[in-house]
């Protein structure tokens, strides 16, 4: 699956990138299918990819439904574009760089709703120790409100490399840009992410 | 003493990747092994906060939206007039809306007026008044009731006139059409049954 061999997993586990029941087909044999008009084949390869386009949609905007909105963007653009589809990258990078477009494009449009829990409501109740008491689904929820609340870039690099098992090459694909740049954009999210995390981590 | 690490290092040091030289350095140097620990309890933390799992039923409803999408987007594409079942019954709707251009042309204007659809469904000759009622049964669709109003609107003689017996399958072609499409198909039915007479 890793484009970079050299790469090593991250400590802990990843999304997968697929969601689908099996196939005797491919992604490229049913994107070629889906050119053709096939939307069944289209349809399989939404089923396939859904859950991982849904998880990148929800960490950028941090809500439900605006995740599924973007998703479903993500998907139509998917279907419009099958025509420039070459085959150069694999179905799911592509899909990913639609679903980053379409979520920056988002992000670069208003400020979405969040699910995010209150910060201070948070650490208020947690007086004088607040990190020891909070329960994992607020610290989970705080950790995504601090993701969302990343630059694009740096939220797209943390993305894709921490939560989608994606190459540092992958990421620099999908986003256009440099490994190095992918690295440092990982960099600074994380340095960033411990500062507003601090009563946490 | 060897430099500091790079930030792009300090990810390969997370990552398991980094060469062992550069390793060694974050083992002589408080600053980097500080910034090591800040990074990797970082990254845990946001390796800890997994996407809630949607509801079961949200998943096929991506499968439906998307395919929804999709279906809305060829309807009013380019791609929708390019599909057989839509070209046939169109080339023939066109054929008769360009003879009913050229018979208002050709026949004269005097006589009942068009607007009114009593007087010119009364003037109907009746092989063509049986296809109208059938038109007229599917009332609901507002394509075929503004071709058969604009068919009824033909002066007396005028379907003769055309030589045309039967209409082709213009509930095919109209079922087919979007609202969008069926509106500029009606302007454009419109626009030649007013079009000046030469």
């Amino acid at each position: 699956m890793r484009a970079d061999a050299t790469a090593a997993p991250w400590p802990l586990g990843a999304t997968p990138m697929s969601d689908a029941p099996e196939t005797p087909l491919d992604d490229a044999a049913l994107v070629e299918a889906a050119i053709a008009g096939d939307t069944a084949a289209f349809d399989v390869l939404v089923t396939r990819h859904r859950r991982s386009v849904y998880q990148v949609c929800y960490r950028f905007v941090n809500h439900h439904e605006d995740a599924a909105d973007l998703t479903q963007d993500t998907f139509v653009r998917a279907w419009k574009a099958l025509g420039s589809f070459r085959g150069q990258a694999r179905f799911s990078t592509w899909i990913y760089r639609i679903a980053v477009n379409v979520c920056l494009n988002r992000v670069s449009l208003k400020t979405p709703k969040t699910d995010a829990v209150d910060f201070d409501l948070v650490a208020d109740q947690r007086e004088p120790a607040p990190g020891a008491a909070i329960d994992a689904a607020e610290r989970q929820a705080m950790v995504r409100a601090a993701v969302k609340s990343l630059p694009p870039r740096q939220r797209t690099a943390l993305i894709l490399r921490t939560y989608h098992d994606l190459s540092h090459q992958e990421v620099a694909d999908i986003v256009g840009t440099s490994v190095g740049a992918v690295k440092a954009n990982v960099f600074h999210a994380l340095a960033n992410l411990k500062k507003r995390l601090e009563p946490l981590v | 003493m060897t430099p500091c690490l790079t930030p792009d290092e300090f990810v390969d040091l997370v990552d398991g990747t980094l060469a062992a030289d550069r390793e060694a350095h974050v083992a002589t140097c408080a600053a980097c092994a500080a910034t090591a620990i800040d990074v990797r309890e970082a990254l845990a933390a946001a390796m800890s906060a997994e996407v809630p799992e949607p509801s079961p039923l949200f998943w096929p409803s991506v499968n439906a939206r998307v395919q929804a999408a999709v279906a809305e987007s060829a309807a009013t594409g380019w791609r929708a007039w390019l599909r057989l079942d839509v070209l046939v019954p169109m080339a023939g709707l066109a054929l008769v809306v360009l003879a009913i251009a050229s018979a208002i042309d050709a026949v004269s204007p005097v006589g009942p007026s068009p607007a009114d659809p009593e007087v010119a469904i009364a003037a109907e000759p009746a092989e063509v008044l049986s296809e109208m009622e059938i038109a007229s049964d599917a009332a609901t669709d507002d394509a075929l009731a503004m071709v058969a109003d604009l068919a009824s609107a033909l002066p007396e003689g005028g379907w003769d006139a055309l030589g045309v017996t039967r209409l082709p399958d213009l509930d095919v072609a109209a079922a087919a059409l979007t609202a969008e499409e069926r509106d500029a198909l009606a302007a454009l039915l419109q626009s030649a049954v007013e079009r000046p007479k030469s």
